[in-house]
């Protein structure tokens, strides 16, 4: 048969191309459950160290699968949030004069009943709604608790995830706020693509053990945030002792979009807060 | 024609030809052995070839990485050739480049998927890098220069010996740029930088110039003891 | 969560300064050679003398001009988790078949920027033809594209991005040669000589492309 007539050159092709289709599109159809349960599991396990349950820094003790699972199954409670946008009034400061300014942002979160795991689900559902205005956004919320005991316990920490660009693409993480919604329990990131060694250090104990404690609130109680300084923190300045972290050195595009992502995710859930203050 | 192209430059690059396994004609034992052992240090894929320097050098600032990278690409490489060469006889030499490459992305990325599934910790961050062996010019190069032209086994067997000879050489950067760039090797402080030590880490190290100064180092005492010159 | 801001970023980014920001990003600072090392291999084979890099250099624009937003349309219509909606099926992810679509985009459109300028421009063909097969396994080529894909670019910034990224190279490999031209007059221990000076120079020109890193636009 010649090797080189056009019709072996597109029979060769075609047949190459659905061995191989049907080969990868196996592959991953078999592990796609086990690639979801890593990546669940991960998430689970990012929760458990922003809020303290769990640490990954050296000399912590090292905790087997099951016993991940099983502090996450006892002690963390999820919920799914529903997001409402709308326009805000922000008064800013321009050039010494305050103004109000119209903004686009969260206006409210509502509690849902919907399980987590049904998450991937309902976005999908939304996506499909042909009319952008129908569609709902939802997000993630959790709830630690100081015991197992659904009846008597009470709130310890919360944690929300973040999200949003680093220096590569998106960093996502989780960052937990102490009951009193002010001080931050622990941060934590579980997918990033920070250059190793540099903006990578994101991962890294020493510059995660700095985040405890600081304060997002002023003494006013008016939303600062926690930002990320180019250099070290001086803790002479009472600013930067309390709502400020050391930079990361040569890497100050990821220092710079942690600082944007941890202020815009919380700036999100600052409607949610409130109610929570409220119940309280 | 694309990797003719290729394969020529990349010898008048190195300035010596480059197929000694494909020359030599000697018992079939021993060109199975020299297939392996040949890339190893006499012909190493980085040091005289010229091949497969991009993945090289942005996964080694720690060393698990780069021992999950040079496991990938030693994995590719060797089926790669292997596949590449029970095929030969079919492929059609209009496409062969085409044909090439995507037995290698398909290759690629089933490493990846197996990666995200059994190691997911220590894979997911690399993953990027993981989708750049595709290009890759040892898995390319390999294939055209050794695959298409011999029976499985001895391209498989030539397949590992370039991975491996690209592994060594990714190690040794890997080692030293952990080393000095982060006082540890597999994330155990070796030169204890933080906690009272003498040791303060050097930032250019985990830098890109860092690497790119120690590879020239590394090829220049490899092309030493082995007294290759270049003209 | 924070789709409201990647939203207000995009939208910034589609405005022209935050364009040519992206631009000078993607030629200096984020040099993707000197601080990605990607399409090393041509770099060191094509860089013994300014012409020739250039002509490679040119090549390289041109290619990564075209397959970057061909790749995002195909990111984005086909392989994106529910990207075939607009086909009648919805709930699709193939995004693990993308490597092979790039390659093939990229190993297709270099074959028809081949054969196009091989019947309307002779010259262009002559100084130009022998680089383009190199270039189907130009790392920085698929690079561009994954990190296009990445990083989640808008279709004007997945141009610029390309191209910007693609004059960076050209950008690296020309500087390259013309310093290896010097060189070969230069006294350096023999067995420096040729891959390892290269490197070491890269390093330096790496160096020298890092000061470029704090640059706000």
């Amino acid at each position: 048969m010649d090797k080189n007539s056009n019709s072996f050159v597109m029979s060769f092709a075609v047949g190459m191309c659905i061995v191989l289709a049907v080969m990868l599109a196996g592959t991953f159809n078999v592990l796609k459950d086990r690639m979801d349960a890593n990546v669940a599991f991960d998430q689970h396990v990012n929760v458990l160290i922003a809020t303290g349950l769990h640490s990954r820094a050296p000399g912590s003790e090292p905790k087997t699968r099951e016993e991940l699972e099983d502090l996450y199954a006892s002690f963390i409670v999820p919920q799914v949030l529903e997001v409402k946008r709308g326009v805000a009034t922000e008064r800013v400061r321009e050039a010494g004069v305050e103004k109000d300014v119209q903004v686009e942002r969260v206006i409210d979160m509502i509690e849902t009943d919907y399980a987590i795991d049904d998450l991937p689900n309902l976005r999908l559902q939304e996506r499909r709604k042909p009319n952008a205005a129908d569609r709902r956004e939802f997000t993630t919320f959790f709830t630690r608790f100081d015991s197992d005991d659904p009846a008597t316990r009470k709130p310890v920490a919360y944690c929300i995830p973040i999200e949003g660009l680093g220096l590569w693409g998106t960093i996502y993480g989780y960052l937990a706020l102490e009951s009193d919604l002010d001080h931050v329990r622990g941060i934590t990131f579980y997918k990033h693509k920070e250059t190793p060694g540099l903006g990578g250090e994101i991962d890294a104990a020493w510059w995660q053990s700095q985040w405890p404690q600081k304060k997002i609130l002023d003494d006013r109680g008016e939303f600062v945030s926690v930002s990320v300084k180019k250099g070290q923190v001086d803790p002479a300045v009472e600013r930067e002792r309390l709502h400020m972290v050391d930079g990361l050195s040569g890497a100050t595009i990821t220092s710079n979009g942690v600082t944007r992502l941890v202020e815009s995710c919380l700036q999100d859930y600052m409607p949610w807060f409130a109610r929570l203050r409220q119940g309280k | 024609m694309t990797a003719t192209t290729d394969a020529t430059a990349v010898r008048t690059a190195s300035g010596a030809p480059t197929e000694a396994p494909l020359e030599k004609q000697p018992l079939l034992g021993k060109k199975e052995k020299a297939a392996v052992l040949d890339p190893l240090w006499d012909n190493n894929p980085i040091a005289f070839q010229v091949l497969g320097i991009c993945s090289a050098l942005a996964v080694t600032i720690k060393v698990e990485q780069t021992l999950i990278m040079c496991a990938a690409v030693i994995v590719v490489v060797a089926m790669s050739n292997t596949v590449i060469s029970l095929l030969r006889n079919y492929i059609p030499n209009k496409i062969r480049i085409i044909v090439q490459l995507t037995v290698i992305s398909s290759l690629v990325t089933v490493v990846d998927i197996l990666l995200k599934a059994y190691a997911y910790d220590l894979a997911k961050g690399i993953s990027v890098f993981i989708g750049l062996i595709v290009t890759n010019c040892i898995v390319m190069g390999r294939a055209e220069a050794f695959a298409m032209s011999n029976p499985p086994f001895r391209s498989f067997l030539d397949g590992l010996g370039n991975a491996l000879g690209y592994s060594w050489i990714l190690l040794a950067v890997g080692v030293f740029r952990e080393l000095f760039g982060s006082g540890s090797i597999l994330n155990v402080g070796i030169l204890t930088p933080t906690a009272g030590g003498w040791y303060v880490n050097n930032g250019l190290m985990v830098l890109a110039p860092g690497a790119f100064l120690l590879l020239g180092i590394i090829i220049w005492v490899v092309r030493a003891i082995s007294g290759y010159t270049e003209r | 969560m924070s789709t409201s801001l990647i939203l207000a970023a995009a939208a910034d980014a589609n405005s022209i300064s935050g364009l040519i920001s992206l631009a000078m990003k993607s030629i200096f600072v984020e040099n993707i050679l000197l601080s990605f090392f990607l399409g090393m291999c041509s770099y060191l084979a094509v860089s013994k003398r300014v012409d020739t890099a250039i002509g490679l250099g040119i090549a390289v624009v041109f290619v990564e001009t075209i397959t970057c937003p061909v790749n995002w349309f195909i990111y984005n219509y086909v392989l994106r988790e529910d990207a075939l909606t607009w086909a009648g099926l919805p709930g699709t992810n193939l995004e693990y078949l993308s490597l092979i679509f790039y390659i093939g985009v990229i190993a297709a459109m270099v074959q028809i920027v081949e054969m196009a300028i091989d019947k309307y421009s002779q010259d262009l063909y002559n100084s130009l033809g022998i680089f383009l097969p190199l270039i189907a396994v130009n790392c920085a080529i698929l690079g561009a594209s994954l990190f296009m894909a990445e990083r989640d670019y808008t279709l004007p910034q997945a141009v610029v991005y390309g191209t910007g990224s693609g004059i960076g190279w050209m950008l690296a490999i020309v500087s390259m040669a013309a310093i290896r031209q010097r060189l070969r007059t230069a006294h350096i221990p023999a067995p420096l000589r040729g891959l390892g000076i290269t490197f070491i120079t890269t390093g330096l020109i790496a160096m020298a492309f890092m000061t470029f890193s704090g640059i706000q636009i």
